[in-house]
């Protein structure tokens, strides 16, 4: 105990210093800064640029070749939206999972699950700000709107030390600063959501913005469609039904030119899905002589309500400084929420006498269960990164950065009966889960050129959490280094460590709002990894270009819940009802790439096994649900003309897994036959697994197409015709199987079902950009 | 909130577009269970090993057949008895050793069935379970005749229980409650049919859904499954008992059980709450319940009388993951696929089932009296 309170006040003390440490470096940088040249004059300056390369060299599209880290991919804007968009919307996360390493799930169970890992262990960094929620329509659509993007920096191994907070890898992604000389912008409308995106000067040549805006207007074509749905069912069934669902998100950036070193930024982000569904079935009496039923509205007879909401909202102030030509300073004060709930009601009423006999609606009686569910992050957060070139063979990034997280999880359910008014409680639940956690790193690398063709990338990254009076520590060594074999052949090699101090706290990995993001405590540890990762990159003949990467890693204090069945984990005995284990996934990566001015392809293959030890699940080592062995991504742009371009897109990855019960036990398997139906029935075993994962689902595939016809309108702007096909060949894909105790003639075993959701879907859309 | 997730998985499954694959190719050959469940307050203790049957197979049985035992107490063997000749008629192979197994001793189990990959266990016995202390109170519940839903419940049975001293090296405890039905007849014929009903701790659980099956026995019943004179594990389920769709019971009694975990505090106060259902009984159930309730049945006067044991168990860890697993298996989420799995636990290397331990404390029968 006496050490425990050490720590914490160590912490405590730590806490202020790191603070302080950030402030006199700040003032430090900025006493140092001179009139120098005009950096931002011409927006040439590239702050978050990845590597020294990169930093030499801004203008030229950077190949992996060309960098450092291991596992990292640039994705431009030009990039995000020349790949596929489904309803009118080219999309980041979707543009992700077609690269190799990177498993997409199914729809509903959708994301990213990198190099073996969870699915809640990726960073997503929105102008640098964590976003918690990231899917918009189980899972189609992302929330990052491509409109805004100025680029995005996905990390799956090799992980700078800037970066920490997440076990698998880090999708940073940076909006583009609105025009600082002209208003200019996009309208897009799609079938189902339209987009409106515009940026200009405020002042001219000082103060600019940029806003972005998408919306479905889905709910406004339901709900005519119900209402008239509703007045048939009425009169026929006493029934009325309602839904509503709507997605939108915003980005808002203002940009500031205090001076020719210093710049200001304000970004906003509000991104939104809703969810309403339910129906009213009332009291009905049928008239013996025309044995038709009157329904009345005044008498309830059966109610459900369900309304989940789930989303983030992001709000940050960044200052740029430019101390000198060597040294430049980004300091961020941010504030991010991620916000779900679920509500629900299911009454069931009964009524003790007619109509007639009970015309004032007295008699009754009912029988009432009422949920609400909440989980809510609150971050707030400093940090401040130098950035500093001491000389042409070094440079070195340092920082600091402070969180101050709250978590709020909650679970009320009230079930009571009601007799005219009086009130019985039945059953009355009301847990709250409510943390603070503070979170503190501190960081440095440099990336250092060691004569023509070796640059090694040392790093190290300290983080450190206080929750719960439980003070944690995690030294993150981090090292990346490249050997230039020839100007068209680089060999890297990477090694990382990464904490993650906040656990997903979920009972189902559907794409709903039923989890809880909650911190590490003193039962639940953090998740860690190390990673290690190296490959051959080399330019071919021919404008080809060929990437093999290889990579092993190890994931450890992972959590699964391994309580009863629920939708939502008890949130009052959360730590108890997760288990602990470990998780390990090794594989190779191939990407075969061709480019020239008009045509990309691109071949994305992964072979990877992903595996998990849970002692409380299985006594060694199996498979994981997301362990997909065989990933084939193949992926063709091609620009016809100015008018015209295209696109192809053609995904293949082995299937998800499932447990199955697969051997019987204590009696004999079979039964009898029954000539009528021509089944075996009558099965009289007990069923026993062998193992977690033990099935396999069929492969998920799927073709998706798109073209864009361009054209010039009379007033000199282009309007886009975007014609897209997602799923061409109509494949239904598994979300989710069972199996029937069916064994018949043909198929002499199990019959397994699997359930498709997503058909093929074909939009159109147009874009004006003025 | 079961009615909700119902609505939404219906709604996707009526949505969703169903298509058939073939699993069979993936469902491996047979393997060895082993079952071997004891406790230094069980005597004797009885082992089951059986060859599986794939189940993609019908009609096939895998005889159990060549079976090599090996059972060692801290690396002294331990004589162990076949009770069956041959396998039964559940193809099974049945053993039991009145050795009396102490605390802390680390049992070894080494097994092979002609055919199949030899299979090893190990656990360590834990140490008794301490004593604890137990009172009982009532508690109203709804009762509302009126009521054109029905009536629920008319009042709940409390026992308090404390603790104190628990030992801190095996940390998973548990509590049961067994509920022992006693059915007296006009013509004085006695049937006792008790059974052990365990509960979680805040939940509630119902016993008309259980005790309807008796309506249907004969009014003089077999005998008594006591624990000890069946000589069956009180927790552990064999493949005998649930082939048998009477004792589906058994698996019920096996899903709900207090957990109390690792973290359980050293000392501490649990309470249990009964719920009395009367839909079925509540002519006669409202003046009586708990205790004793009469009707009259094909023109027999019927008395049920209840009582109650409580009984405090200690796991070894292997045992505590299995009965986890176990009372998981009944969760359809993740059969689809859609949420973890944790029914799949075992310590048997290179096969499947259980090998571990577990202490019991547990009182007398209580007869209730209610105020």
């Amino acid at each position: 105990m006496i050490n425990r309170m050490n720590r914490i006040n160590r912490m405590n003390r730590m806490l202020p210093s790191m603070a302080l440490l950030c402030s006199v470096l700040f003032m430090l940088s900025v006493n140092g800064a001179h009139a120098q040249n005009p950096v931002y004059a011409n927006g040439s300056y590239d702050a978050a640029a990845d590597t020294l390369n990169a930093a030499k060299v801004t203008t030229d599209r950077i190949r992996q070749i060309s960098r450092t880290q291991t596992g990292l991919t640039r994705l431009d804007a030009s990039k995000i939206n020349s790949g596929f968009a489904l309803f009118n919307s080219p999309d980041v996360i979707k543009t992700i999972q077609r690269l190799p390493g990177v498993a997409s799930g199914t729809e509903l169970l959708s994301g990213l699950y990198v190099h073996g890992g969870t699915g809640s262990d990726n960073l997503y960094l929105l102008d640098g700000m964590p976003l918690y929620s990231t899917s918009h329509l189980i899972g189609l659509f992302s929330s990052f709107n491509s409109d805004v993007i100025e680029d995005v920096d996905f990390y799956k191994s090799g992980f700078p030390a800037r970066y920490g907070g997440r076990l698998s890898s880090v999708v940073d992604v940076n909006t583009r600063e609105g025009d600082m000389y002209e208003w200019h912008g996009t309208f897009s409308l799609g079938l189902i959501d339209g987009r409106f995106q515009i940026e200009g000067p405020i002042v001219k040549g000082k103060t600019s913005m940029n806003f972005g805006i998408r919306r479905t207007w889905l709910d406004s074509i339901t709900s005519p469609a119900l209402a008239i749905s509703n007045r048939k069912s009425m009169r026929k069934d006493g029934e009325f039904s309602r839904g509503h669902y709507a997605f939108w998100d915003m980005n808002l950036g203002i940009t500031h030119l205090i001076s020719d070193s210093d710049k200001i930024r304000f970004s906003f982000f509000n991104g939104m899905d809703k969810l309403r569904g339910g129906s009213d079935k009332y009291y009905g009496e049928k008239d013996t002589k025309t044995q038709e039923t009157t329904y009345y509205k005044d008498r309830m007879g059966s109610q459900m309500d369900i309304d989940l909401g789930w989303g983030s909202t992001t709000a940050g102030l960044t200052w740029d400084h430019v101390a000198s030509d060597q040294l430049s300073v980004r300091t961020r004060a941010s504030y991010a929420l991620s916000n779900n709930r679920i509500k629900m009601k299911v009454g069931q009423w009964g009524w003790g006498s007619t109509v007639e006999e009970d015309p004032e609606n007295k008699n009754w009686a009912a029988s009432i269960l009422t949920e609400n569910n909440r989980s809510k992050v609150h971050d707030f957060s400093l940090r401040s990164d130098f950035d500093w070139i001491p000389s042409e063979s070094h440079r070195i990034r340092f920082g600091a950065s402070l969180q101050h997280h709250i978590y709020d999880a909650a679970r009320k359910a009230l079930y009571w009966d009601e007799k005219q008014g009086a009130k019985t409680i039945g059953t009355d639940v009301d847990n709250v889960q409510s943390f603070k956690a503070e979170e503190a790193a501190l960081y440095i690398e440099d990336e250092i050129q060691i004569g023509d063709k070796f640059i090694a990338a040392p790093g190290l990254r300290h983080s450190v959490s206080l929750t719960d009076g439980k003070l944690y520590h995690s030294p993150e060594p981090r090292i990346a280094l490249r050997y230039d074999m020839d100007k068209s052949t680089a060999l890297k090699i990477s090694y990382t460590e990464m904490s993650q101090f906040v656990h997903l706290v979920q009972a189902v990995y559907l794409d709903l709002p039923t989890s809880s993001w909650l911190p590490c405590t003193k039962e639940m540890k953090p998740m860690r990894s190390r990673q290690i990762a190296g490959g051959v990159y080399k330019k071919l003949p021919y404008d080809l270009h060929l990437e093999v990467e290889g990579f092993w890693k190890t994931l450890s204090n992972l959590y699964e819940y391994s309580g009863g069945f629920s939708l939502y984990p008890p949130i009052e005995q959360w730590e108890t009802s997760f288990t602990s284990g470990k998780g390990r996934a090794f594989g190779a990566e191939v990407a075969l790439g061709w480019t020239t001015e008009d045509t990309d392809i691109s071949l994305a293959y992964t072979l990877s096994w992903s595996q998990r030890f849970f002692p409380e699940f299985f006594n060694s080592w199996y498979c994981d649900r997301n362990d997909y062995r065989n990933m084939l991504n193949i992926t063709a742009t091609h620009k016809f003309s100015d008018k015209f371009d295209i696109y192809a897109g053609w995904t293949y990855r082995t299937g998800s897994r499932m447990t199955l019960e697969d051997q019987g036990i204590g009696g004999y398997v079979g039964g009898w036959y029954n000539p009528e139906t021509e089944e075996w029935q009558g099965y009289r075993y007990t069923a026993q697994y062998t193992k977690p994962y033990n099935i396999r689902m069929p492969a998920y595939h799927r073709f998706d197409l798109g073209v864009n016809l361009r054209k010039t309108t009379r007033k000199g702007n282009e309007g886009i015709w975007n014609i897209s096909v997602y799923n061409a060949y109509c494949r239904m894909n598994p979300i989710f199987a069972i199996v029937e105790w069916r064994i018949d003639r043909e198929s002499k075993g199990y019959v397994g079902k699997y359930y498709g959701l997503i058909p093929i879907i074909p939009t159109i859309s147009y874009t004006l950009e003025f | 909130m079961k009615k909700s997730i119902y609505l939404i998985l219906a709604a996707l499954m009526l949505s969703a577009c169903e298509r058939e694959f073939r699993i069979d190719r993936q469902i491996g050959d047979s393997v060895t269970y082993l079952q071997f469940v004891t406790s230094c307050d069980q005597n004797p203790s009885y082992l089951v090993i059986q060859a599986t049957t794939p189940l993609n197979e019908p009609g096939r049985i895998v005889e159990t057949a060549g079976v090599e035992l090996s059972v060692s107490s801290d690396g002294t063997p331990v004589p162990m008895d076949r009770i069956t000749a041959e396998q039964d008629t559940h193809k099974s192979q049945r053993f039991s050793t009145g050795h009396k197994f102490m605390p802390g001793e680390e049992i070894i189990v080494s097994a092979s069935v002609s055919g199949h990959k030899p299979v090893s266990a190990s656990f360590i016995v834990p140490a008794k379970c301490p004593e604890f202390r137990w009172d009982y109170h009532f508690e109203e519940g709804l009762d509302d005749d009126d009521n054109p839903l029905g009536i629920l419940y008319d009042s709940i049975l409390c026992f308090d229980i404390e603790y104190d001293n628990l030992p801190t090296s095996s940390g998973r405890y548990g509590i049961a409650v067994a509920l022992e039905e006693q059915v007296r007849y006009e013509q004085c014929t006695t049937t006792s049919n008790p059974y052990y009903a365990p509960y979680y701790d805040k939940l509630v659980w119902t016993t008309e859904s259980e005790y309807t099956g008796y309506h249907d026995a004969p009014p003089i019943s077999a005998s008594s499954q006591t624990m000890s004179s069946t000589g069956q594990s009180p927790l552990v389920v064999t493949p005998t008992e649930l082939s048998q769709p009477s004792l589906d019971r058994y698996h019920s009694r096996v899903q709900a059980w207090i957990d109390m975990p690792a973290v359980a505090p050293k000392t501490g106060k649990q309470q249990i709450r009964i719920r009395f259902d009367s839909q079925e009984v509540h002519e006669s159930f409202d003046s009586n319940a708990p205790a004793q309730w009469a009707t009259e049945w094909y023109g027999l006067r019927e008395t049920h009388r209840y009582r109650y044991k409580l009984v405090f168990y200690s796991f070894e860890e292997n045992c505590y993951n299995y009965l986890k697993s176990q009372s998981n298996n009944g969760g359809f989420l993740p059969m689809l696929g859609l949420a973890p799995v944790s029914c799949t636990f075992t310590n048997i290397r290179n096969g499947i089932g259980v090998c571990g331990a577990y202490a019991t404390s547990e009182t007398d029968w209580i007869d209730i009296k209610k105020p």
